[in-house]
C-alpha cells in the first residue's frame, strides 16, 4: 500500500533561513519617546530653565497628545491584539468625557470630583461596551467594524440632540479641571504643565500595565483570537469572552481618556467626537504598528507633532490646518503601502523562561469515548450515519476510509465543531453533545485540522503557548492584574510544557525557531507545529486529522511512532490517516468508514484484510490517495 | 394624512434611488474584491462637483448656454467617466498592492484614501457648499390624484432605474458579467477555470465608479449643493443600504436603499399621536436600522451565504 520506500538519505527540507530581525532599534524608540516627553515641558517658558525654546502651545498640544495616546493604547488591545476593528471608538471617549463633564461642571451644578467621577465614567463606558459586545456577538470582522462606526455616530448624534442634558451643539461649558476631591473647593490640577504631567504619567502607567497583560494567558488568547478564531477555540479559548473582555478594556481606557480630555479642555462640544477623531486614533495605530504599545504612542506623537511642526516652520497661519487631515491620509497610505507593519511593530515573542523544565504533575489518564447512534449532516447530506463506537482509554485508533466517508466529520463532531444531528456523545461517561469546543478542550479533547490552522502572524512559540495556558491557567479576568494574579508561577509551567511539546519533535524546533513565524516553516513542520499545539493542551483524547500529510515515508513513520509513544503514555488517540501501511504498524485498532458507517472495526491486520474494506478503498483511483493527502 | 403619507413616500422613493446607486457600488466592489470600499462616497462627491463644473462650462441658464437636458446629460457622462477612472485608479494603485494582507488593511487604506480625497476636494474647491446651477434643476411638478410629483424627483428616479437596469442587463447578458458572477462566488476558482480575474475586478470598479459619478450629479440636483466633506455621509448611507439589503445581492442593494430611505424619512416625518422626532435624529435612525438588521440578520435582508444575484422566484 505504501509508496516506494525512500531511504534515510531523503533530505529534511525546512524552507527557512535565519530568524527574522526585529524592527529596528525598538529600545531606541522607547528611550527617544520618553526623553522627548520629559524634556518638552522643561524647554518652555514655565520650565526649570526659564527660557522659551519651545512655544507654550506645545505643552497644550502635549496634553491633547496624552489623551490621544491613551485612546491609542486602548485600541491596541481591542484592534491590535484581539483583532476587533472598531471604527467608532470615539463613542466611548465621548461617554467618558460627557460623564465627567456632567458630574463636574458649574452648569450642571455638580462637583463630584475626579476620584469619584472617573470610576463612574469608566464604569459607564464599560457597561455600554458590554451591551454592544453582547448584542453584536454574532457579527464578525468588518461588519462589526461598521456596526461600531454606527455606534460611535449614534452616541455623537444623541449627545447633540439631548440638548437639555448636554447643552447640545452649543457645548457643555465650565467643566472643573482635574479635582483631587469632591466639592467645589477641592484642590485641582490647573496648570498646563500639571495636566501634561498627569496625562503622560497615565500613558506611562497604562502602557506598562498593558505590556504586562499582553504577556499573560489573556494577552496570548487575544492574539490567538485575532489570528484564527476557530483555531483559538480548538486550543480551548472561550473566544466570545476573550473578545468581550478586550472590548471592555478598550472602553475603560477610552472612558479614562475622555475624563482627562474633559478635565483639560474644560468644555465639550459634540463635534469633537466625530468619526474623524476615531480615524485619527486608528491612523496613529497604523503608522506606529497595529499591535504595538510603543508604536501606538509613537504614532500619536508623530501625527500630532508633524502638523504643528509644519505650522511652526511655515510661520503660523490657520490655513495650514487644512492640510492636517490630508497629511494624515497620505501618511496612512504611505505606511500601509510601504511599511506594512508600521514604524515600530513588535517583534514576534519567544519563550521567556527556558531554564526550568517542570514535569507534568501526574501521568495522563486517557479519556474514554462512547458514541451512540451518532449522526451528522451538512444540509441534506448525511456525513455520519448512526455511528456506535466505544474507544477505551489509552487506545490508539486509526480511522480509514475513502474520501467523503465521514472521517473528518467524525473528528469535527467529537471535538465540538459540528453539531450532531442525532445520537449521544459521551466522554468518560458524561454526555457532552452540547459542550462548545473550548469546553471539550478543557475536558481533555484536543485536535488538529485537516487543513493547517495555525496562528500565522505570531511566533511558533506563541502558537503553542495558548494551548498550554488552557490546562492550568485558562485566560481570565485575573490576568488583568498581571503577575499579581499568580500568573508568574502558572506561566513558568505553561512555558515549560510548550518547550517540552516542541521537544517531542527533536531537532525540528530549535530555540532559534521559537521567535519565527509559522509561515517560514516547511509544510511538514507546520503539521508538526499544529500537532505540538494540540499536545500542549495536555489532551486525554487526541484527535489527529491526517497529521502526516506532506511528509515523506521516513518522516511519516517517525511521526506515527511518536504518536504511538503518546498513546503508550496513556493518551487516547484517534488518527485519520491515508497511508494504511504506516498506520497499521502503530495502531491498536482500525476503524474503516464508508458513507458514514463503520464497515470494519478491529485489529489492523483483520480490518485491512476485510473484503468490504478492500473494495471500498479500491474504488478509489490509484494516486488519488496521495493527492488527498495534500 | 394620506396626502402627507404619499408625499413622504415619493420623497423616500427619490432619496432611496440615490442610495441604491451608491449601495450598488459597494456591492459590485465587495463582490470582486471582498472589501468595504469606504472612499466610495467621496467619489460620488467628486463626480458631482465635476458635473457642476461641466454645467457651468456649458453655460446652463445663460443667454447662449446649452439646453438644460443636454447639459445634464453631458455632465452626468463626464462625472460617470471621471468616477470610473478614479475608482479604477484606486483599485490598481492601492487595493491591488495590498490584496494578500489581512482583512483590516483594505479598510484602513480606504480610510486613508477617504481623508486624502476629501481634503483634495477641499483644496480644489472651497470650504463652502458648491451650489448646483438652479437652471439645470428641473422645475415644476405633475399632480396626480392630489399628489405632487416633482419633476426633479422623476428625473432622479428615472435615471436610477435606467442605470440599475443597465447594470443588471450587463451582468446577466454579457460574458464579462457572467465572469463577475463567477468571481463573486469564488475568485480563486474563477481564476483556475480561466476567468480573467484582474479584468473582471477592474470592470467591477469601473462600473461602481461610473454609478458613483452619475449619482453625484443626481445628489447635487436633489440637495441643491455639494460640500467637500459630505462624501463620507453619502458613503455611509450607501454601505448602510448595502448592509441592510445584503452585500451579496444586487436586488438586496436596491431593497436596502429604499428601506433606509423610508426608515429615515418616515422616522422623522410621521407624527405618532403627540410624539414626533426632531429631524436631527434622522442620521441616528439610519444607523439604528443598520445595527438592528445586522444584529438579527448579519448577512443582510437578502444576503445568503452564496451570491444570489438573480431574483429568486
Amino acid at each position: 500500500m505504501a509508496g516506494p520506500e525512500l531511504t534515510a538519505a531523503t533530505a529534511v527540507t525546512d524552507g527557512s533561513g535565519p530568524a527574522v530581525p526585529p524592527s529596528p532599534a525598538p529600545r531606541l524608540v522607547v528611550v527617544f519617546l520618553i526623553a522627548l516627553i520629559i524634556v518638552l515641558p522643561c524647554l518652555t517658558r514655565g520650565g526649570p530653565f526659564g527660557f522659551a525654546l519651545v512655544p507654550d502651545r506645545w505643552v497644550t498640544v502635549g496634553v491633547l497628545g496624552a489623551t490621544y495616546a491613551i485612546m491609542a493604547l486602548g485600541l491596541v488591545v481591542v484592534t491590535g491584539w484581539s483583532g476587533q476593528f472598531i471604527l467608532g471608538y470615539s463613542g466611548f471617549f465621548a461617554i467618558g468625557a460627557y460623564t465627567y463633564g456632567l458630574l463636574n461642571s458649574l452648569v450642571s451644578e455638580r462637583h463630584w470630583g475626579a476620584p469619584l467621577s472617573i470610576p463612574i465614567a469608566i464604569g459607564l463606558s464599560v457597561a455600554v461596551a458590554l451591551v454592544l459586545g453582547l448584542a453584536t456577538a454574532r457579527v464578525r470582522g468588518d461588519y462589526f467594524a461598521l456596526i461600531t462606526l454606527a455606534f460611535g455616530e449614534m452616541v455623537r448624534i444623541s449627545i447633540t440632540n439631548l440638548r437639555d442634558l448636554t447643552g447640545g451643539s452649543a457645548g457643555l461649558l465650565a467643566i472643573d479641571p482635574l479635582t483631587l476631591g469632591s466639592g467645589g473647593a477641592a484642590p485641582a490640577i490647573t496648570s498646563a504643565v500639571g495636566r501634561y504631567t498627569t496625562g503622560w504619567l497615565a500613558v506611562g502607567v497604562l502602557a506598562a500595565w498593558l505590556a504586562l497583560v499582553r504577556r499573560t494567558p489573556l494577552g496570548r488568547a487575544w492574539v490567538a483570537v485575532r489570528e484564527d478564531e476557530e483555531a483559538a477555540r480548538a486550543v480551548g479559548i472561550d473566544t466570545a469572552r476573550a473578545k468581550l473582555v478586550a472590548l471592555a478594556v478598550a472602553a475603560a481606557v477610552a472612558g479614562l481618556a475622555g475624563c482627562l480630555f474633559a478635565a483639560s479642555q474644560l468644555s465639550l462640544v459634540p463635534s469633537t467626537f466625530s468619526m474623524l477623531s476615531s480615524f485619527i486614533v486608528v491612523t496613529s495605530l497604523v503608522v506606529g504598528g497595529m499591535g504595538s504599545i510603543r508604536g501606538a504612542v509613537l504614532g500619536t506623537v508623530l501625527l500630532l507633532a508633524i502638523p504643528e511642526l509644519i505650522r511652526d516652520l511655515a510661520g503660523g497661519g490657520a490655513g495650514l490646518l487644512d492640510y492636517q487631515m490630508l497629511i494624515y491620509g497620505l501618511a496612512m497610505l504611505a505606511v500601509i503601502l510601504l511599511r506594512p507593519g508600521g514604524l515600530a511593530s513588535e517583534a514576534p515573542q519567544g519563550f521567556r523562561r527556558t531554564a526550568e523544565v517542570v514535569p507534568d504533575p501526574e501521568p495522563t489518564r486517557g479519556a474514554t469515548l462512547r458514541l451512540r447512534g451518532l449522526q451528522a449532516r451538512y444540509g441534506g447530506v448525511v456525513a455520519v450515519a448512526g455511528l456506535d463506537l466505544e474507544v477505551p482509554a489509552g487506545q490508539l485508533v486509526g480511522v480509514i476510509g475513502p474520501n467523503g466517508s465521514g472521517k473528518t466529520t467524525l473528528l469535527n463532531v467529537v471535538s465540538g465543531f459540528h453539531p450532531p444531528a442525532a445520537g449521544t456523545l459521551e466522554l468518560d461517561g458524561v454526555v457532552v453533545n452540547r459542550w462548545p469546543p473550548e469546553r471539550r478542550v478543557r475536558a481533555g479533547v484536543a485536535r488538529t485540522f485537516q487543513m493547517n490552522r495555525l496562528f500565522p502572524g505570531i511566533s511558533n512559540a506563541e502558537n503553542v503557548l495558548p494551548a498550554c495556558d488552557t490546562v492550568d491557567a485558562p485566560p481570565g479576568l485575573r490576568d488583568l492584574v498581571g503577575a499579581w494574579g499568580g500568573a508568574g508561577r502558572r506561566d513558568v509551567r505553561a512555558h515549560a510544557r510548550a518547550i517540552a511539546c516542541l521537544g517531542e519533535f527533536p531537532s525540528r524546533f530549535p530555540a532559534w525557531r521559537w521567535t519565527q513565524l509559522p509561515t517560514s516553516l516547511s509544510y511538514a513542520n507546520r503539521r508538526r507545529l499544529e500537532t505540538a499545539r494540540a499536545l500542549g493542551a495536555r489532551p486525554r483524547l487526541l484527535l489527529l486529522d491526517e497529521p502526516t500529510a506532506g511528509m515523506n515515508p521516513v518522516d511519516r513513520r517517525e511521526l506515527l511512532r511518536t504518536v504511538r509513544r503518546w498513546a503508550d503514555g496513556g493518551t487516547t488517540v484517534i488518527v485519520v490517516e491515508h497511508q494504511l501501511g504506516a498506520l497499521a504498524e502503530v495502531a491498536d485498532r482500525l476503524i474503516a468508514l464508508d458513507h458514514g458507517t463503520v464497515i470494519a472495526d478491529g485489529p489492523p491486520r483483520e480490518v485491512l484484510a476485510s473484503p468490504q474494506v478492500v473494495s471500498a478503498l479500491m474504488s478509489m483511483e490509484p494516486g488519488l490517495e496521495r493527492a488527498s493527502a495534500r | 394624512m394620506s396626502e402627507l403619507l404619499t408625499e413622504l413616500l415619493v420623497n423616500a422613493l427619490t432619496l432611496g434611488s440615490l442610495y441604491v446607486l451608491v449601495a450598488l457600488g459597494y456591492v459590485l466592489v465587495y463582490s470582486v474584491l471582498r472589501i468595504f470600499h469606504l472612499v466610495h462616497g467621496d467619489v460620488v462627491v467628486l463626480g458631482g462637483m465635476l458635473g457642476i463644473g461641466v454645467l457651468h462650462l456649458l453655460g446652463v441658464g445663460g443667454p447662449r448656454g446649452a439646453p438644460a437636458w443636454l447639459a445634464l446629460g453631458v455632465a452626468t457622462l463626464v462625472a460617470g467617466v471621471a468616477g470610473a477612472v478614479v475608482s479604477w485608479g484606486i483599485e490598481v494603485g492601492v487595493y491591488r498592492r495590498i490584496r494578500t494582507r489581512s482583512r483590516l488593511t483594505p479598510l484602513l487604506a480606504a480610510l486613508g484614501l477617504s481623508l486624502v480625497l476629501e481634503n483634495l476636494l477641499l483644496l480644489a474647491t472651497s470650504k463652502d457648499p458648491i451650489p448646483f446651477p438652479v437652471a439645470a434643476i428641473p422645475q415644476g411638478y405633475v399632480e396626480i390624484a392630489g399628489v405632487r410629483f416633482l419633476h426633479v424627483s422623476m428625473v432622479i428616479v428615472g435615471a436610477a432605474i435606467l442605470l440599475l437596469g443597465g447594470v443588471a442587463a450587463f451582468i446577466r447578458g454579457t460574458r464579462l458579467g457572467t465572469a463577475m458572477l463567477a468571481v463573486a462566488q469564488d475568485a480563486e476558482a474563477a481564476l483556475l477555470i480561466g476567468v480573467p480575474v484582474r479584468r473582471v475586478t477592474a470592470a467591477g470598479f469601473l462600473m461602481a465608479g461610473a454609478l458613483a459619478g452619475a449619482a453625484g450629479v443626481l445628489f447635487g440636483m436633489y440637495i441643491g449643493s455639494l460640500t467637500w466633506f459630505i462624501g463620507s455621509g453619502f458613503g455611509i448611507r450607501g454601505f448602510s443600504a448595502a448592509l441592510i439589503g445584503g452585500l451579496s445581492s444586487i436586488v438586496g442593494a436596491g431593497l436596502g436603499g429604499y428601506v433606509l430611505a423610508v426608515g429615515e424619512i418616515f422616522g422623522v416625518g410621521l407624527r405618532l399621536g403627540p410624539f414626533q422626532l426632531d429631524p436631527s435624529w434622522r442620521d441616528a435612525i439610519a444607523f439604528l436600522l443598520v445595527v438592528v438588521v445586522l444584529i438579527f440578520r448579519p448577512e443582510g435582508l437578502l444576503g445568503g451565504r452564496a451570491y444570489t444575484w438573480q431574483v429568486r422566484n
